[in-house]
């Protein structure tokens, strides 16, 4: 794809910062990915890049995902600054509408995860500060809860019942309508 | 989510649960997950983000065209949200006799009885939480008064972002006594007071609800009540014909479009017209359909129908039902966004109330650390 290709040449133009994983492992990305997460935006405004981000709070397993992600997003974002101009209108409606398809298809396979990763990504990307990403994987984990019963959910999620049988019965009399 | 999550990450993800229903059933997960549901910060969020949900319609079932309103019924929204038995209105008092609902507003009816003889209070109930309260007629309604209005309004609006609950409601009664029109304000725990207002309106031509307000015409002015506050307040109608000519059966209404534009409607002359209200307060002519051209192809059509007037049976949210006055009256009704017609599928009465799934929902049991 032309734009797509726009994208790597501006890539490889531009400056490129070194992310480090809470196991010490080094990313190289450039500054147009990394500055997907507001967190790391802030850091380079800041001039505190030198010598490469330590993120304490990412394992590389779970940063390699979200730079991977990173990556496919800001090649979008320069894809459709890049293209604006050098396409009539109808073929630029055309290259976005194919550019957002394939764009939620990674996003859907993106998500095709286990729980646990999924947890982690939510967490990288709220510690990142990385909104589309945050948005993407809580949505996911919102969307599961939708339609089921409150011990579907704790079966789910791992999560330990601390009520007693008694106040479950008084939970539910408040709003007996939404449980039947 | 038990160890890993903070509380910041459980409020991100519980706040894109986008229904009701499975948000309330979170709040029984646990009682961490509940504390973060029942926080009045969060519900207040949750409800900018998600508006409001409208679970269904009452109206008054009708059982011919001549009838006037009779018991109240309830259409659940397509898909529906929570099961059709919890809607019905069984738990109210004196069951056997027959309510009609006067207004409708969030989560809550106002209700009379048919027989004032009987049963002289109203009552406001909560269906889904089968709970009501009566109102105690106004004395000043009891004797030497002519007729009376009844308007359900928000209480003050709660910290969780609710605008209308069982223990937070007002009820306006509008009456006229000695040819002068005067008001009162029920509250919840203070019963009725006093409102001033201004004793040379009139609220006896109807324009329908919608938005959360009503309207009127009186004279050349549209009268506007607003639902939140109780406020009336007046803006000019278009010149377009004799607004309050004297007859009996109106054939106007009002209704907001999805966008929030107020519009009035119109019939004269088997057309209906659309004017809308523009930024500046003045009313553009919009859309218009003559009758006959836009029922043609709907079973029961017959060309001679239209030769004289139209009634209007029910003024939904987003159609109304039209009968042409005629020997063999067959209803339709029309979509109010594409102005197509449709054969009317039944008699739902003069109004139809939308109605909202209660907020803040009721979390209060085991929210203790």
């Amino acid at each position: 794809m032309a734009s797509a290709g726009s994208g790597d040449e501006k890539a490889a133009a531009a400056a490129m910062i070194t992310l480090i994983s809470s196991d010490n492992e080094k990313f190289e990305v450039t500054e147009a990915t990394a500055t997907l997460s507001q967190t790391i935006r802030h850091m380079i405004e800041d001039g505190c890049t030198d010598g490469g981000v330590p993120l304490p709070n990412v394992t590389s397993k779970i940063l390699a995902r979200v730079i991977e992600y990173c990556k496919k997003h800001a090649t979008a974002a320069a894809g459709e600054e890049g293209s604006s101009s050098s396409f009539s209108d109808a073929a630029f409606l055309e290259v976005d509408r194919a550019f957002l398809e394939e764009l939620e298809e990674f996003d859907d396979a993106f998500l095709e995860v286990d729980r646990a990763t999924l947890f982690d990504l939510i967490l990288a990307a709220n510690y990142l500060d990385i909104k589309g990403l945050l948005n993407l994987t809580c949505q996911k984990v919102a969307d599961s809860v939708k339609g089921k019963t409150p011990e579907q959910i704790r079966e789910m999620y791992n999560i330990v019942n601390d009520l007693t049988p008694e106040e479950e019965a008084e939970i539910r009399r408040e709003t007996q309508w939404a449980f039947e | 989510m038990d160890e890993s999550g903070s509380d910041d990450v459980l409020r991100l993800v519980l706040e894109r649960v986008d229904s009701r229903v499975s948000l309330i059933r979170a709040a029984a997960v646990c009682r961490r997950w509940r504390r973060a549901i029942a926080d009045a910060a969060f519900l207040r969020r949750y409800r900018s983000l998600h508006g409001p949900a409208v679970a269904g319609y009452y109206h008054n079932e009708r059982i011919s065209l001549r009838w006037r309103d009779g018991r109240p019924a309830f259409v659940p929204s397509s898909p529906s949200m929570v099961d059709a038995r919890h809607f019905s209105l069984d738990f109210l008092p004196d069951v056997a006799g027959s309510w009609t609902i006067l207004d409708g507003r969030g989560s809550l009816l106002l209700l009379g009885h048919a027989s004032h003889a009987e049963f002289s209070d109203n009552v406001v109930c909560e269906p889904l939480t089968r709970r009501y309260r009566r109102i105690h007629l106004l004395p000043d309604c009891v004797d030497g008064c002519y007729g009376w209005e009844l308007f359900l309004l928000d209480g003050e609006s709660n910290e969780a972002g609710g605008r209308i609950s069982m223990s937070n409601f007002r009820v306006l009664c509008v009456f006229l006594r000695g040819g002068l029109t005067h008001a009162a304000m029920y509250t919840v725990g203070s019963s009725w007071n006093k409102k001033n207002i201004d004793p040379s309106l009139k609220l006896s031509v109807p324009m329908g609800h919608s938005g959360g307000c009503w309207y009127f015409v009186q004279g050349k002015a549209l009268i506007i009540l607003d639902g939140s506050t109780g406020d009336f307040s007046s803006s000019e109608l278009p010149p377009l014909r004799d607004w309050d000519s004297d007859t009996w059966e109106h054939d106007f209404f009002v209704a907001n479009g999805r966008d929030g534009r107020l519009h009035i409607f119109t019939l004269s002359d088997n057309t209906m017209k659309m004017l809308t209200r523009l930024e500046g307060g003045e009313w553009a002519l919009e859309k218009s359909i003559v009758l006959p051209e836009a029922t043609s192809g709907l079973p029961g059509y017959e060309p001679s129908s239209f030769s004289g007037l139209q009634l209007i049976l029910t003024i939904g949210t987003g159609f109304v039902i039209l009968v042409p006055l005629c020997v063999n009256m067959w209803p339709f009704s029309i979509n109010l966004e594409t102005m197509e017609a449709a054969p009317a599928e039944k008699n739902m009465g003069q109004l139809v109330y939308e109605f909202e799934l209660p907020w803040p929902p009721a979390l209060h049991a085991c929210l203790d650390r």
